[in-house]
């Protein structure tokens, strides 16, 4: 068991250019980094997970050393772990801290779940807007069908 | 936190086309109805003025005779011609065209597009590609919005009105799209109040409800309830497939026919609609009553249909 004390050390502190992704749900840093293909990338990574957390209870973060994650990158996790933070590093030290909210577009990140979909037959980018936060709502912009929370981390390609 | 409805309309909107209820604002419904109003008490010579010369597409990928007539006889009452296909053997869909291909084709040659396709989504993916204007003519379980503005307009037509009403939605209630759509259109209006009649197994799905719940006032009840105090009794089918157990179907049954006797108790003014094609979920001897307006209803897809086309086409304002 890692404690938030500890994890702060093992993260942030040990990290000189890069990112950290923090308050992530329990468990769900698996996810993300299959999604992510992180298990692909030069760079070292730490995943760390069922970390203590005052607010969470336990939590997971990932620290990527150089690494800058594109927007599309973002997004991906915003969708798995919205309340998740972003911090940049750079020189050792947090330069920006984001707070992760769901985004209002998402565009060619997930499949729809609905086989009779357009976009299930042809080539065609997927497009979602969330109708809602709490509950965690998308809807089609194609058929129109609406999604909640788990089914959505299961549309993520 | 639902988001402000005026913002989802403004991410998916297109006023190019008519694709779904979920881009109707109160205002667009009772410009189109005011439109169709207009069309309807011109003389046949002058509609057929309306849009002399232009040409139609009429691309239905999914067979329906009903609506294909519809459209076509809308588009030839305005002076439009029309080209298109019914089914798509022998066609270039069938050797593999893609949706975007046909519409692209179809777009070079003609003012318009309508198109009925099976696929849900199909007619918003068609709208993107498509350089002139395209009408959904039903896709897949989806959508069907010339069947919910022609409800209305029957709906406006008889009660002078489309604020203040009680509307009852009865049947299939969980696979029908008519009713889902005649739902939304009926929560943009002030003070409506729909009664829900349906089996369990076929009830309003939820997403439905909280879209529109917080706009309308909704209530589940019994047909002979609903009767007693609706403005509107809006028929639909329940189909013997949708049940698993066909005793559960012969045990229900009967609760979901509208008879004669049983429009004993209801407002004088209390209008029958349905959909059609009818099954037996409305007995015969309701026809020559008062209250079924259901064939008139079929009717008024012509109108409706001419004023949506013509309002496309930029021909009429
Ligand atoms: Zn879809």
């Amino acid at each position: 068991m890692i404690t938030e004390q500890m994890s702060k050390k093992l993260t942030i502190s040990s990290i000189n250019t890069g990112m950290v992704i923090d308050h992530i749900p329990d468990k769900r840093s698996f996810k993300i980094s299959s999604i992510l293909n992180l298990y692909k990338y030069a760079g070292s990574v730490a995943i760390i997970s069922s970390a203590k957390s005052k607010s969470m209870g336990f939590k997971d973060i990932i620290k990527l050393e150089g690494k800058h994650l594109d927007l599309e990158e973002i997004d991906k996790i915003a969708l798995l772990a919205p309340g998740a933070t972003i911090n940049i590093i750079e020189n050792s030290r947090v330069i920006s801290k984001k707070l992760l909210s769901t985004p209002i577009k998402i565009n060619g990140l997930l499949k729809c779940f609905n086989p009779n979909c357009i976009t299930n037959h042809e080539i065609i980018k997927t497009k979602f807007v969330t109708e809602s936060t709490n509950p965690y709502v998308i809807r089609c912009v194609y058929c129109e069908r609406t999604f909640q929370d788990d089914i959505i981390r299961r549309m993520l390609v | 936190m639902y988001l402000d409805y005026m913002t989802l309309i403004d991410l998916q909107n297109s006023n190019k086309d008519l694709i779904s209820v979920r881009d109707f604002t109160r205002e667009k419904i009772e410009y189109i109805l005011s439109i169709v109003k207009k069309i309807e008490a011109m003389p046949e010579k002058q509609q057929k003025l309306i849009a002399k010369g232009k040409i139609i597409s009429s691309l239905f990928f999914e067979p329906s005779t009903r609506t294909k007539l519809s459209f076509e006889s809308a588009a030839y009452s305005l002076g439009c011609s029309v080209i298109g296909f019914s089914g798509t053997s022998g066609t270039s869909v069938k050797k593999g065209e893609t949706l975007s291909d046909t519409i692209r084709m179809a777009s070079a040659y003609s003012d318009l597009i309508v198109m009925r396709h099976p696929l849900e989504g199909a007619a918003k993916k068609a709208s993107e590609v498509s350089d002139v204007p395209v009408i959904n003519g039903g896709d897949g379980s989806n959508q069907h919005p010339t069947q919910t503005l022609l409800d209305l307009y029957t709906i406006y037509k008889h009660k002078g009105t489309l604020d203040g009403l009680t509307v009852t939605l009865a049947g299939d209630l969980k696979y029908g799209r008519t009713v889902h759509s005649l739902a939304h259109a009926l929560s943009l209006f002030n003070n409506n109040k729909i009664l829900l009649v349906s089996p369990d197994i076929l009830e309003m799905p939820d997403d439905i409800l909280n879209e529109i719940g917080g706009r309308v006032t909704i209530q589940k009840t019994s047909l002979v309830d609903a009767i007693k105090e609706s403005d509107i009794l809006y028929m639909t089918r329940i189909q013997k497939e949708r049940f698993s157990d066909l005793q559960e179907y012969e045990q229900v049954k009967g609760f979901y026919i509208l008879t004669k006797k049983m429009l004993a108790d209801a407002k004088s003014d209390l209008k029958v609609m349905h959909p059609l094609p009818r099954v037996n979920e409305i007995a015969v001897d309701v026809d020559d009553t008062k209250h079924a307006i259901y064939f008139e209803q079929a009717k008024n897809g012509v109108p409706t249909r001419m004023a949506l086309i013509a309002l496309l086409l930029g021909v009429i304002k």
